[in-house]
């Protein structure tokens, strides 16, 4: 419950009327009839009251928070209500500046939805509108793809400016401190400095050589050599004169005593990767397969429930865990291994307060352990599905530092990884579940899947596995292209690209968001897309993607249909050629096959026949069996082709009349 | 003077009081449920010991039968194993002597080891009896200890202990310590869904 403290400084409020609101508590038209309506504006603004002015109404926040836990149903009486809805507007405070479209502003938002903590903040439909709405739309999304990478440090800088100094979430002493996390001031200061100072530059420079050297090579080297590279860099820049001396003096006037090669460290892989992020993930095909195959695993399992994997009644909170869901789903927005470790962090630390909260309501005397939680997470993941999930797995555990891999978000990655692990492999005996229930329900998704799959693109089995997710997203590029015209509903509420590696047929893409655009604001909702990575133009790296569509009541917040899709590049036909893989035409050769088929149970039903008139079917003394004979003695089955097969069967039926004549 | 960093594993079935244990030992507390900000499964200890600075991470693993197959992603690179079993509960013991022998075969003696026969508050009640269970720890090259977290009896003992034994093995993982190999390999062969190839 600590989570208010760290907020940090970005703060976003949200307003039906469009205007923007300051300060915690707002008194704004009530909807009393609407109760759930009530609360999600209650705990939003019970979290989000930390303004930059507003340190005291965060200790006030801090001091009223007991209460609200105890006692949530008083709370809405006391606070009054505002509607969500899609039209929101942002306010960012605190060491940010004022809100633009600029891509550091977005990301931040994205970033302090990521790192929030607090149970009892926003519920993740209000998060996701914050995150998507304020997202740049079509043609700013495309100045952000084509910016330099340099110009991505930015993005690192405004990523920490969103996270508070030097703790991780709900870790308050100093026993149980984690370097897991950057000051995000030790960062900025780490790039100001890398520019600003002659060692600076030299660093820099050998940053640069790094970076230019994986650009020339990156393909010529083993995955984990790649890692290795970079590793062996941070760890000879620390010990090397050159360059310690730059990081040794860096932070000096903060704390002498601060262990600087750990920071140093930290600021390095930050930098580096996300400079190699578009070289080093997702990298071949094999990985895309694993994404692929993990990701239908995980859409056949989706039967799975709470009672299956014994998570007691008392711990089912599918509000928490939809804002669970929609932290996971944020994996791929992040770039470093680091960032994306921390994603993981910040889900497992959700689950964890939830299971506290639980706890200490019953005032029972046990505390929340890993035996708890791990089921929780796996149904979670279960629920979420988020797509590269082999790749970040491996990403992750490459280029993170293996030293890195000991501290805390090294051994909730590991909880993560478990949690995989253990989907890829369950059975039924896995499981609280009758075998022969598991072995139907597990075929009968696998053939719902297959059906999807031939009749097309389109899958709705997505809403089963999301049900009480209150946050809507789409991927873009491929409802653009394979959802049929009449499909496409006609309000789109979100649009958000998810996966990193994509191919884009810029005008497209632009086509069908200026659409959606255009339509949205006649009827006054958002499309943002985030996270486009413009690097990828590789056709081969089409990962699984999925396509969530929802509408939403713009009165109660509620949703009121959605449709949600699931594609994947074997079933996008956008930009691949048609005779990818084989040079066969599929249907001339299923047509060739039936034929031969038809053919053979021809001959042997004549053969039969010869038989049971005991007459041998080989007839010697006259020229067309010789020649028959000749031609067909020693030949096998197989290299018969159609005209073989047909000719033979002339030939037995006219053996066959002529027995007949006789 | 750099800090070495040990990775204890925590191996026990549910409700053994595993967690109450490194609890006990790394925040001084027992079951606070107050606050509710502890976050239990992950423990850092930072002690002095010696003349070494060390940083104990304590990791905790679920104890759930269904989870066993997984227990290698957690054990792998662990420098110390504290299997934790119950005094008035047999089956708890049991499971234990199954994690040594896993232990012993996919870590071989690389891995210090130590179980704790926890709740001996509840003496009376006690079915695992202290000879048998100190006769199977030296027979596996383990050292047992009875504890109760809840009187907070035998744990630092056992922890410092643990520590002593880690130290005198090596301990290996000193931080920032230059990367000759990526060791962090096991999910790139995502083929090997068998977990037990993750730490071979």
């Amino acid at each position: 419950m600590l989570g208010s403290s760290y907020l940090g400084g970005v703060i976003h409020r949200l307003n039906p009327f469009g205007s923007t609101i300051e300060g915690g508590i707002e008194q704004s038209p009530t909807i009393p009839s609407d109760n759930k309506q009530i609360e999600i504006s209650n705990s939003e603004a019970l979290t989000h009251v930390a303004t930059d002015a507003g340190e005291d109404k965060m200790a006030e926040q801090r001091m009223r928070e007991p209460e609200e836990t105890t006692d949530n149903a008083k709370a809405p009486e006391n606070e009054g209500s505002s509607t969500v809805q899609p039209t929101t507007q942002v306010t960012t405070s605190g060491p940010v500046e004022t809100p633009t479209n600029h891509p550091r502003d977005i990301i931040q938002i994205h970033s302090d939805s990521a790192i929030k903590a607090n149970p009892d903040a926003l519920t993740s439909s209000t998060v996701a509108q914050v995150a998507t709405s304020t997202y740049p739309l079509s043609s700013s999304i495309m100045d952000w793809m084509s910016f330099p990478v340099t110009t991505v440090a930015h993005y690192g800088s405004a990523l920490y400016n969103s996270l508070p100094f030097g703790t991780t979430p709900n870790v308050p002493t100093e026993e149980c401190t984690t370097t897991d996390l950057l000051p995000p001031i030790l960062y900025n200061e780490f790039l100001e400095k890398l520019k600003d100072t002659p060692e600076g530059r030299e660093l820099q420079q050998a940053i640069d050589d790094l970076v230019t050297f994986f650009e020339r090579d990156y393909r010529d080297l083993l995955y984990n050599e790649q890692a290795r590279r970079v590793h062996a860099f941070i760890d000879t820049v620390v010990v090397d004169g050159r360059y310690s001396n730059f990081l040794k003096n860096l932070w000096n006037h903060h704390d002498e005593r601060m262990d600087w090669k750990e920071h140093g460290a930290e600021c390095l892989e930050q930098i580096i990767m996300l400079k190699l992020h578009k070289m080093t993930f997702a990298q071949n095909q094999d990985m895309m397969d694993a994404d692929l195959s993990t990701f239908q695993r995980i859409e056949s399992l989706s039967f799975i429930t709470t009672q299956h994997l014994d998570i007691p009644e008392k711990y089912v909170d599918n509000d928490l865990w939809s804002r669970v869901t929609e932290e996971l789903l944020q994996l791929n927005s992040f770039l470093t291994p680091r960032d994306k470790l921390r994603c993981i962090l910040t889900c497992c630390k959700l689950i964890f307060n939830g299971l506290h909260q639980v706890l200490s309501q019953e005032g029972g005397d046990s505390a929340a352990t890993v035996d708890d939680f791990l089921p929780i997470f796996i149904y979670v993941l279960l629920r979420t599905n988020p797509p590269n999930l082999q790749t970040n797995l491996q990403y992750m555990s490459t280029f993170r530092h293996p030293s890195r891999m000991m501290a805390e978000s090294g051994y909730y990655f590991v909880s993560f990884l478990t949690a995989v692990r253990f989907v890829e492999t369950l059975d039924a005996s896995a499981l609280s579940i009758d075998p022969q229930q598991f072995y139907l329900l597990m075929n009968n998704d696998s053939e719902d899947l297959e059906e999807e799959r031939t009749e097309g693109s389109m899958s709705n089995s997505f809403m089963r596995r999301t049900t009480g997710n209150l946050s809507a997203s789409v991927d873009l590029s491929v409802v653009a292209m394979s959802c049929p015209p009449e499909q496409k509903p006609e309000e789109w509420i979100w649009v958000t690209k998810r996966g990193n590696s994509f191919s884009l047929d810029d005008q497209k893409f632009t086509d069908f968001l200026d659409t959606g655009v255009t339509s949205n604001q006649r009827e006054g909702s958002g499309v943002a897309a985030q996270n486009i990575v413009p690097e990828a133009t590789d056709a081969q790296r089409i990962g699984p993607v999925e396509v969530r569509v929802e509408r939403e009541n713009e009165v109660t917040g509620e949703d009121v249909e959605g449709h949600v899709y699931s594609v994947d590049s074997q079933t996008t036909h956008y930009n691949e050629p048609q005779d990818i893989s084989s040079p066969y035409d599929g249907q001339e050769l299923l047509n060739e096959t039936r034929d031969m088929e038809e053919l053979y149970s021809q001959i042997e039903q004549i053969e039969h026949s010869l038989e049971s008139i005991s007459i041998s079917p080989v007839i010697t003394d006259d020229n067309q069996g010789e020649k028959r004979e000749d031609r067909f003695l020693h030949m096998e089955a197989e290299d018969l082709s159609l005209e073989d097969v047909r000719e033979l069967l002339l030939q037995y039926k006219s053996m066959y009349r002529q027995m007949d004549e006789r | 003077m750099a800090e070495k960093q040990f990775k204890i594993v925590l191996l026990g079935e549910g409700r053994v009081g595993k967690t109450s244990l490194v609890m006990r030992y790394c925040q001084n507390v027992f079951n606070d449920k107050q606050n509710s900000t502890v976050q239990a499964s992950f423990q850092n200890k930072r002690l002095n010991l010696d003349g070494h600075r060390i940083n104990l991470a304590v990791w905790d693993t679920a104890g759930q039968e269904r989870f066993h197959a997984l227990g290698p992603i957690y054990y792998r690179d662990a420098n110390g194993a504290l299997l934790v079993y119950d005094i008035t509960d047999n089956d708890s013991f049991v499971r234990v002597q199954n994690w040594v022998k896993e232990l012993r075969k996919m870590l071989g003696g690389d891995i210090v080891l130590a179980i704790a026969g926890n709740k001996s508050d509840l003496e009376r009640n006690r079915v695992v009896s202290q000879e048998r269970a100190e006769e199977y720890a030296a027979q596996v090259g383990a050292k047992h200890f009875n504890t109760s977290a809840k009187l907070s009896k035998g744990v630092n003992e056992l922890f410092l202990d643990l520590t002593q034994r880690m130290l005198a093995a090596g301990g290996v993982a000193t931080k920032r310590q230059p990367v000759v190999e990526p060791t962090l390999t096991f999910a790139s062969s995502t083929e090997n869904n068998s977990s037990g190839k993750c730490c071979g």
